[in-house]
């Protein structure tokens, strides 16, 4: 074929510049260590990396707002550890409050101690975390949990308000308890019904913690069990319901006997007086501060009489009773942090693997297979110089050389 | 004897005529669109002598250009379909750096806004996670700018050069036509039909040159003259006539430019005849990537802005109001009024504006709104493929039009519409130019719900409050600041009914409700009350267990309301709930990628074309030094051979003479 002089220089040309631009297109992509540089590069690839570079990055938010959690849950756990610990020791002194051979003066003395208890568990209700806010006011985070009012007791000022945080697509956990829930929350007595004693007993009788036997049967209520002399120097007792009406008249009382109705099941020890009364009344909400108050109340009352004895002691029974109730919630939320704690563990390994293999996939998507980008580079290298060293020779062909 | 002197001379004269078109054949070895000439010869018309034809020399039959008109036909609309892909792929190369560019992109600046919206529901008391929310939100409306600024730019550089463009068409038009007319002249002077060869390379130079520009038809007229028309079919030459092509500012939407021929006093619009070349490749490159990439991005403010201002109106702030807006308000007055521009041609004065209703439904598509007065109808048409839309009659002033399915609310605000007149409507265009930062403190960011839920410590039953959902501030409920209006009580009438009831004034709202123990109750709607929030009750209630619902004054440190806003990062809210915000760009992003790649493979395709036709025309028209070479011995010795001629015929001549002195 005739081949123009121009064309032949052009084509020359072209392939040395074609040959240049594959080479630092092989280059750039070496130096920057990346196959794909810009979307046009690969379209389909490009959309992976975003994808997979904001999974990443969201992956490492949930991460880092796990471990928030973490952190403030692990705070929550030492103040409910501590909490519990008080809380063990108060329940020791509500049972040497007990002991038969103590007088007033050894009860003060405990009593002096539970007093010192109480205000490092409202201290600890009261805590603050590292960056200034109360933990346990639920959102209101500005206001002190719980202070003293003028009657005394403890009053809650926060809400019940939960903070939750996401730790991954679809889970979310709560990285705080309220005061509500861990100090308040909690029911007095065995959680069904609460027996007490009427407080102008002349006789020694002391109710016991009792329980619900039958669901089914249970009908809450406001029961009061009335010690009636039944002739003959028998003692005996009526059980009316305020709402009920009467449940038993008249059975025989034997103590430490087992009273049974309407589900529950309960039994009066010590000796009670004919006239003497006690009542059952269903379970409400009492904080643990109360209870503990409770127990302080009843170690400082001045006993003198076998029947204020059995006052104090009925006290301290209730006040323990609901103690354990208090340290049985405290001990299931203290649970419910620690499998929280698990969660957030569990989830961050699952993070961190996914983040990994995130990371690998975008690896093989977007970079550079190196060795096979050097030996192209090699290639490329090697045509250039081909195509520059045949221009070279060949330019020097033309008949006018030779017309001399 | 006198004979053959004169074929002596006429192979002097012949051999010099052939030497200098070899001469100028490599003279213009580097002249653009010269086609190399060849010189043919015919032998002179004999003398019959003595019964017998002597020859009486050679005569120049014709000098040529080699040419092959087809091959040049090739060449030209390969040309034109290279220029065209070329001036393509390097605007959209632009747009390509910068979309998924880790500094310029909005991928990164949008995970970093959720993400600091996320360390806000973390510590939502803390000023250090809300300034770095605050930082954030700067940056990503910064990014918006930065990216709608580049193309934007890109869009007023189109202007700039389309009206380049029609300019050096205008000329090359006016140098074929001033060319045309030397040619004729040319022609006409030669009776012997020799053609002006370097007018008419000149002449097919500049067809090619225009074919860089648009694409051309050439027609050859009788007389020599050639006719141009670019496009599809639009006159630009017409024998020694040429008109002009301009750019101006399209009536119908002043922002982008459009071409119109001048013929005469007649302005006739040609933007979207015009295909091929440079022109095509501007407008091309306008229609499909850069108006879409414009529009695609301002649905992403939308559906970033309409969103996280929705729910930010559901919070509350630090200060205890209820959440404003966040963003600017996108349908602000000025943001309905721009997205409708009216044709400067308009003659009736009605004006018209848009609201956005929803931004799920919208589409990065135009519209164009026209109005006939005979049927008094207004009809809504789809820009990119002139579908119509809506059709509906007249709603007058002030009236408004719900366009179903486009998620877009037309309004008629004042004045008189005229038979004719025409509305552009631009959903999704000026999106990123009105989208700013509305809130200026720190404590204006609503993290917080404005109500909480309360169980009463009285409470005697395991019932709780699972959840609480504010879904309307608008509602009556929180038309007074600081408080609910009224707060409500449920009272649990027995285990399974409850009622609601005004927590102020005890007032019953509702009652006899059912409850159904041991799952989720939706207690107010499940009550018939619509008062802008839900409260969830799920466990076993007591009768007489309460539940109140209050303000929440107080509870700075609630993050509900900043989980819900981060949410919406994983939340399909445009595209008709087919895209989270981020896959929406990311749409921009692939589009603009695989527009590029495809533009990129297909200018590989018509380089390497265009590289063979200009091979092959190259092959038959182009100057080989060598072969000219060749000719200038082979012309050279035909020259000293017929000088050998005349000195023979010297020779003869001084014997003759010497032969009769």
């Amino acid at each position: 074929m005739r081949i123009s002089t121009n064309q032949f220089y052009q084509s020359g040309l072209n392939s040395i510049l074609d040959q240049q631009s594959g080479l630092n297109r092989t280059q750039q992509q070496i130096a920057t260590g990346q196959r794909v540089q810009k979307p046009s590069d690969d379209p389909i690839a490009t959309i992976s990396i975003i994808n997979l570079e904001q999974e990443i990055s969201l992956t490492n938010r949930y991460i880092a707002n796990g471990d928030i959690g973490t952190s403030n849950l692990g705070v929550e756990e030492t103040v409910l550890q501590s909490f519990t610990d008080i809380l063990q020791r108060v329940r020791e002194l509500i049972l040497s409050g007990g002991n038969a051979t103590y007088g007033d003066n050894e009860r003060n003395s405990l009593a002096v101690e539970m007093d010192e208890l109480l205000s490092q568990m409202v201290g600890l209700a009261n805590q603050k975390s590292s960056a200034g806010d109360y933990m346990f006011s639920g959102n209101k985070i500005n206001v002190e949990p719980f202070t003293k009012t003028a009657a005394g007791s403890y009053q809650y000022n926060g809400d019940q308000g939960v903070r939750n945080i996401q730790i991954s697509t679809s889970t979310r956990i709560a990285m705080n308890d309220s005061g509500y829930e861990i100090f308040q929350n909690m029911l007095n007595g065995n959680g069904d019904f609460v027996g007490a004693q009427n407080l102008s007993n002349t006789g020694t009788g002391v109710i016991n913690e009792g329980s619900v036997v039958d669901n089914s049967a249970y009908i809450p209520d406001t029961y009061t069990i009335d010690l009636v002399d039944l002739g003959g120097g028998v003692l005996g007792y009526d059980v009316t319901g305020a709402t009920s009406g009467a449940v038993i008249t008249s059975a025989t009382f034997v103590e430490g006997g087992d009273i049974a109705f309407n589900g529950v099941s309960f039994n009066i020890s010590g000796a009670p007086a004919i006239g003497d009364s006690f009542s059952l009344t269903p379970s409400s909400r009492q904080d643990i501060f109360t209870t503990v108050q409770n127990a302080l109340a009843a170690l400082t009352t001045s006993v003198s009489t076998p029947a204020q004895n059995a006052q104090m002691n009925n006290a301290l029974q209730r006040a323990l009773i609901d103690l354990d109730q208090g340290m049985e919630h405290i001990g299931t939320i203290h649970a419910e942090v620690g499998t929280r704690l698990n969660v957030l563990d569990s989830q961050k390994l699952i993070n961190i693997d996914f983040i990994i293999n995130s990371r690998i996939t975008l690896s093989s998507v977007r970079d550079l297979d190196m060795a096979e980008a050097i030996t192209d580079l090699n290639l490329r290298k090697i045509g250039l110089e081909a195509a520059q060293a045949s221009f070279v020779r060949i330019q020097n062909l033309s008949l006018f050389n030779f017309l001399r | 004897m006198g004979n053959f002197l004169n074929i002596g001379i006429s192979g002097l004269l012949s051999a010099q005529s052939a030497i200098a078109t070899t001469s100028n054949n490599i003279a213009n070895i580097n002249t653009e669109g010269y086609n190399r000439q060849i010189i043919s010869f015919d032998a002179n018309t004999p003398n019959f002598f003595g019964g017998s034809y002597i020859g009486t020399g050679v005569v120049i039959n014709n000098v040529e250009r080699v040419i092959d008109s087809l091959s040049l036909l090739d060449l030209r609309s390969n040309i034109t379909n290279f220029n065209s892909l070329e001036t393509f792929v390097s605007q959209a190369d632009r747009v390509d750096r910068i979309v998924a560019d880790p500094t310029t992109g909005l991928s990164p600046a949008i995970q970093g806004f959720f993400d600091s919206i996320q360390a806000v529901a973390n510590t939502p008391g803390s000023t250090a996670a809300r300034q770095s929310l605050f930082s954030q939100t700067d940056l990503v409306i910064e990014r918006f700018k930065i990216l709608d600024n580049q193309l934007n730019t890109q869009r007023i550089s189109i202007n700039n050069e389309l009206q380049a463009v029609a300019g050096q068409v205008t000329t090359l038009g006016q140098a074929i036509a001033d060319i045309n007319r030397d040619i004729v002249a040319a022609l006409g002077a030669s009776a012997s039909g020799g053609q002006p060869n370097d007018l008419l390379d000149k002449r097919d130079q500049l067809v090619n040159e225009l074919s860089k520009l648009v694409k051309v038809s050439v027609i050859e007229q009788r007389d020599g003259s050639n006719s141009i028309f670019i496009g599809n079919g639009q006159t630009l030459v017409i024998g020694l006539q040429a008109n002009e092509l301009r750019a101006e500012a399209d009536p119908a939407d002043p922002l982008n430019s459009r071409l119109v021929i001048i013929q005469g006093n007649q302005t006739i619009p040609v933007t979207n005849q015009l295909v091929g070349g440079k022109l095509g490749g501007l407008i091309d490159y306008r229609n499909e990537m850069l108006k879409p990439a414009i529009n695609r991005l301002g649905l992403v403010a939308l559906g970033l802005s309409s969103n996280i201002n929705a729910q930010h109106q559901l919070g509350m702030e630090l200060n205890g109001q209820v959440g404003g807006l966040f963003f600017s308000d996108i349908n602000s007055a000025t943001s309905e009024a721009n997205r409708v521009k009216e044709n400067v041609a308009n003659a009736g004065t009605a004006q018209v504006t848009l609201t956005i209703s929803d931004v799920d439904q919208v589409s990065v598509d135009d519209y164009r709104l026209e109005y006939s007065a005979g049927t008094t109808t207004f009809t809504l048409i789809n820009t990119k493929d002139n579908s119509v839309v809506d059709s509906f009659l007249n709603p007058g002033v002030p009236g408004s039009r719900i366009v179903a399915g486009e998620g877009i609310t037309i309004n008629f605000t004042a004045g008189v519409v005229a038979d004719g007149d025409s509305f552009l409507v631009t959903p999704t265009r000026e999106a990123v130019g009105g989208l700013n930062k509305a809130i200026t403190d720190l404590t204006q960011i609503a993290a917080a719900s404005p109500m909480r839920g309360v169980a009463d410590i009285a409470n005697t039953g395991s019932a709780e409050i699972t959840g609480t959902q504010v879904t309307d501030t608008t509602n009556a409920s929180f038309s007074v600041s600081g408080s609910l209006n009224p707060p409500v009580r449920i009272v649990f009438t027995g285990p399974t009914t409850y009622s609601v009831l005004n927590d102020t004034t005890s007032a019953v709202l509702a009652a006899g409700i059912t409850f159904t123990a041991n799952q989720e109750n939706n207690m107010l709607s499940q009550a018939g009350l619509s008062l802008g929030y839900e409260i969830q009750i799920g466990g076993a209630a007591v009768i007489g267990d309460t539940f109140r619902s209050e303000y929440n004054t107080g509870g700075i440190g609630d993050n509900s309301n900043a989980l819900a806003m981060a949410d919406i990062q994983s939340q399909k809210v445009i595209n008709n709930g087919n895209s989270t915000i981020q896959e929406s760009y990311g749409l921009l992003v692939s589009e603009v990628g695989t527009r590029t790649n495809e533009g990129q493979i297909s200018l590989g395709a018509a380089q390497s074309l265009l590289r063979q036709t200009e091979a092959r025309v190259q092959s038959i028209s182009g100057v080989n030094l060598d072969e000219e070479a060749a000719k200038l011995i082979k012309f050279q010795q035909s020259y000293q051979a017929s000088a050998q001629i005349i000195s023979t015929a010297t020779i003869i001549f001084d014997t003759l003479i010497a032969a009769v002195r």
